[in-house]
């Protein structure tokens, strides 16, 4: 086995070059899985350390977020500015502090592991993400989260989601053990209200036996009712699977879901009563 | 492959394995033993250093990516009127026992009151949340931190 090669672009132009034209590359943001798996498996890693990616700003109708961005890098931009914003709701308990400084918005997509607090948020935000390399330009998070064409000779460079579609009410749950746990599952519960009625939802479980579920059966029965006759209690759920995790098992997890994402509605509705 | 840093102020250059953990270079390579290795996964926090100024857990930090970067380790902080304060505080409070986590916490410390020289309760749990103790219940360390906050009033303000 050969020597692991590490590249360092300075710019997008020396990224895409190393990354179309290198066999067995893989980008590397902020480390946190790399040590912890097995790097024999790649010919060579790209920091993208030196790419000033980690930019946080509103441009035009869009929040938009560097890759490299950090999960303390979110929380410090959000903190002051709004701390209703659901991905600054999302993040503040996830991992721990000096983690947090650590983990970057990129990384957490492109690798999209079960744990992670961010793809709930971004799945219910409708965010993009921008790549670069042999397919360049914005695609729907959906799209790169299923579609793994899209992830071949590609490094995400920035994510962004329309001002407005932060605006709903919204509401996110970790399914852990203590405060800095991984969690087994989030729930992420999105929704927006106009005279006292839900005009639309959007409702994601990640950690599930297919990774993630948009929660569409949920959303149906909450579309066009007055907040006020909505009981949570009585709604029928999605059929939703658990893996085992080294957390809780398959049948603890789905009652836990069950009970979560009743617990989590109730909580948006009473805000709103 | 060479890499540069610059560690406790003084320029560091090592011909090494840029895949190495940070933790193992600064302890094996440059003799810094303060930095412990505990869990090796980013869970107890023995291994903290600020890493351009941010607390990071050197055991999941590759050496490629200190590359250029400025690292403070205990030993680094040792000499200044911060460590005094939080290492009095510590004392006072009782808040160590064997001691082999108390070189993180007091990184942890130092960074939250750098950005936050006036923390609450649930701010300190939440600067702590990356150390793990298994000797003093965590209860004196909050207080030392609180001490540590009150009594460098001046100088976490500055």
């Amino acid at each position: 086995m050969g020597e692991l090669l590490w590249y360092f672009p300075e710019t997008i132009k020396e990224l895409k070059e190393i990354i179309t034209t290198s066999v067995g590359v893989v980008p590397h943001s902020g480390g946190t899985g790399l040590l912890k798996g097995d790097v024999r498996k790649y010919k060579g890693l790209v920091d993208l350390g030196r790419l000033h990616i980690s930019n946080i700003e509103e441009k035009d109708d869009f929040v938009e977020i560097g890759a490299m961005a950090t999960y303390g890098d979110i929380l410090r931009y959000f903190k002051d500015k709004n701390n209703n914003a659901l991905l600054y709701k999302s993040l503040l308990n996830a991992a721990s502090f000096p983690l947090r400084n650590r983990i970057t918005i990129g990384g957490s997509v492109a690798y999209f592991p079960p744990w992670t607090d961010v793809m709930g948020p971004l799945f219910a935000l409708s965010a993009q993400v921008y790549l670069t390399g042999e397919k360049e330009g914005w695609y729907s998070i959906l799209d790169y989260a299923t579609n793994r064409e899209l992830h071949k000779k590609t490094v995400v460079l920035k994510i962004r989601y329309k001002k407005d579609v932060d605006t709903g009410r919204s509401a996110h749950y970790r399914a852990k053990r203590t405060q800095i746990d991984h969690p087994a599952f989030t729930i992420t519960l999105l929704l927006y209200v106009r005279d006292e009625r839900v005009h639309s939802a959007s409702f994601y479980v990640v950690g599930t036996k297919d990774k993630f579920k948009r929660l569409n059966v949920l959303e149906k029965q909450v579309i066009g009712k007055n907040v006020k006759e909505i009981d949570p209690e009585s709604m029928s759920l999605d059929e939703v699977e658990f893996y085992g995790k080294v957390q809780f098992s398959p049948e603890y997890q789905k009652t836990l879901f069950i009970t979560e994402v009743k617990r989590k509605l109730r909580d948006i509705l009473e805000t709103l009563k | 492959m060479k890499i540069d840093f610059i560690v406790n102020g003084k320029k560091v250059e090592l011909d090494t394995n840029p895949t190495r953990r940070l933790l193992d270079v600064l302890r094996e390579d440059l003799g810094l033993l303060g930095i412990k290795e505990g869990c090796g996964e980013g869970e107890c926090g023995a291994c903290a250093v600020l890493l351009d100024d941010k607390l990071v857990h050197s055991c999941l930090v590759p050496l490629a990516n200190a590359r250029g970067k400025e690292i403070l380790t205990i030993e680094g902080l040792k000499n200044t009127e911060a460590y005094r304060i939080i290492q009095d505080a510590f004392l006072d409070a009782g808040s160590v026992q064997c001691g082999f986590c108390t070189p993180g916490f007091v990184m942890s410390t130092y960074a939250l009151l750098k950005n936050n020289p006036d923390p609450k309760e649930e701010d300190i749990k939440k600067a702590i949340s990356g150390n793990l103790c298994r000797c003093t219940g965590y209860q004196m360390i909050i207080d030392a931190i609180k001490l540590a906050a009150k009594r460098g009033e001046k100088l976490w303000k500055a």
